[in-house]
């Protein structure tokens, strides 16, 4: 599982640098449904809907990343300034 | 800090205190008025000067005589008391702007009638505000420059996306102007971990390009504004 992930995360990473952040999200989602526990690939797509201004499943995603990972600092920030908004 | 203006705020209801501890914290000179002596303790170590004092008393209010003050803003909820002390400070005082809250429409005709300079609609204001950003959820802010002109945050629509804005041909089709666009731009990190920084491009170029993501500041007309906001 670890190689695919790790596949997986270099494309959404790959078209998040090149700004084709639906592509991305298209590919984070369908691996999700796999993975739903993981922390990585879920605190990915909430940067993703962040990045298009969906900030209500970007606040969902931030959610369920610190449902899994209390201490997840970067989380917590991102979150703190989504629900200010 | 010569030049600077000077502001007196009379009523001090959550309105009026914001309006001067925001005024006093940018670094101007307020003189803060209200007849309830609570709310002047409040805030006097906030503003330059903190008076306890009724709004009716035209003595008093001849006493400290505005002779400094710029801009008064009466922020009282009381219809009769807001009235009369609008009429007291054009008329009598010759204040040069006055700038008060009104209730609603009826407030706000009689205070126009006085001579009222300028007419705060606080709750109508911000109803409507809520109620255009509700309707359209691509909207993120709306700020009225005049009752014909908006200044609009708005999320950029599909079929902009890809294209320059010399390619939307954006003045000519709307009728409008992209004054800025706030752009999410990516940032490296560490083991495919995304993170983004928000940037600002002012005055765009006609060759920038719209993309995902983008939230466009557009300045015009309502009605041209709003064909833009169906798209």
């Amino acid at each position: 599982m670890e190689n695919e992930k790790e596949k997986i995360l270099e494309a959404v990473y790959f078209y998040f640098q090149n700004q084709k952040y639906k592509k991305a999200i298209k590919i984070l989602k369908k691996e999700i449904i796999n993975f739903p526990d993981d922390v990585d690939l879920l605190y990915n797509l909430a940067i993703l809907y962040e990045s298009v201004n969906e900030f209500d499943k970007a606040r969902d995603f931030f959610k369920k990343v610190l449902e899994l990972d209390k201490n997840n600092e970067d989380a917590k920030k991102h979150l703190e300034k989504l629900i200010n908004r | 800090m010569e030049n600077k203006k000077v502001f007196a705020v009379i009523g001090l209801g959550s309105f009026g205190y914001t309006v001067a501890t925001k005024l006093s914290e940018k670094g101007y000179e307020v003189m803060a008025i209200d007849k309830d002596e609570n709310k002047i303790d409040d805030i006097s170590n906030k503003v330059t000067h903190a008076i306890q004092l009724n709004a009716l008393d035209e003595k008093s209010l001849k006493e400290i005589g505005f002779t400094d003050v710029d801009i008064v803003i009466i922020a009282i909820k009381e219809l009769a008391t807001s009235i009369l002390l609008s009429s007291f400070l054009k008329e009598e005082l010759k204040i040069k702007l006055v700038i008060a809250k009104a209730n609603d429409v009826k407030h706000g005709k009689v205070l126009e009638k006085v001579g009222v300079d300028r007419i705060i609609y606080t709750e109508i204001e911000s109803a409507e505000h809520l109620a255009s950003t509700l309707i359209t959820p691509s909207i993120f802010d709306i700020i009225e420059l005049s009752p014909t002109y908006n200044l609009v945050e708005i999320k950029a629509p599909e079929p902009f996306l890809g294209k320059t804005i010399e390619e939307i041909d954006i003045r000519k089709r709307f009728d409008i102007n992209i004054i800025a666009i706030k752009r999410n731009q990516p940032t490296e990190g560490e083991d495919f971990k995304l993170n983004f920084e928000q940037t600002t491009i002012i005055s765009p170029s006609p060759k920038e390009r719209i993309i995902e993501g983008d939230i466009l500041v557009i300045l015009g007309l309502k009605e041209h504004l709003e064909k833009i906001e169906k798209l």
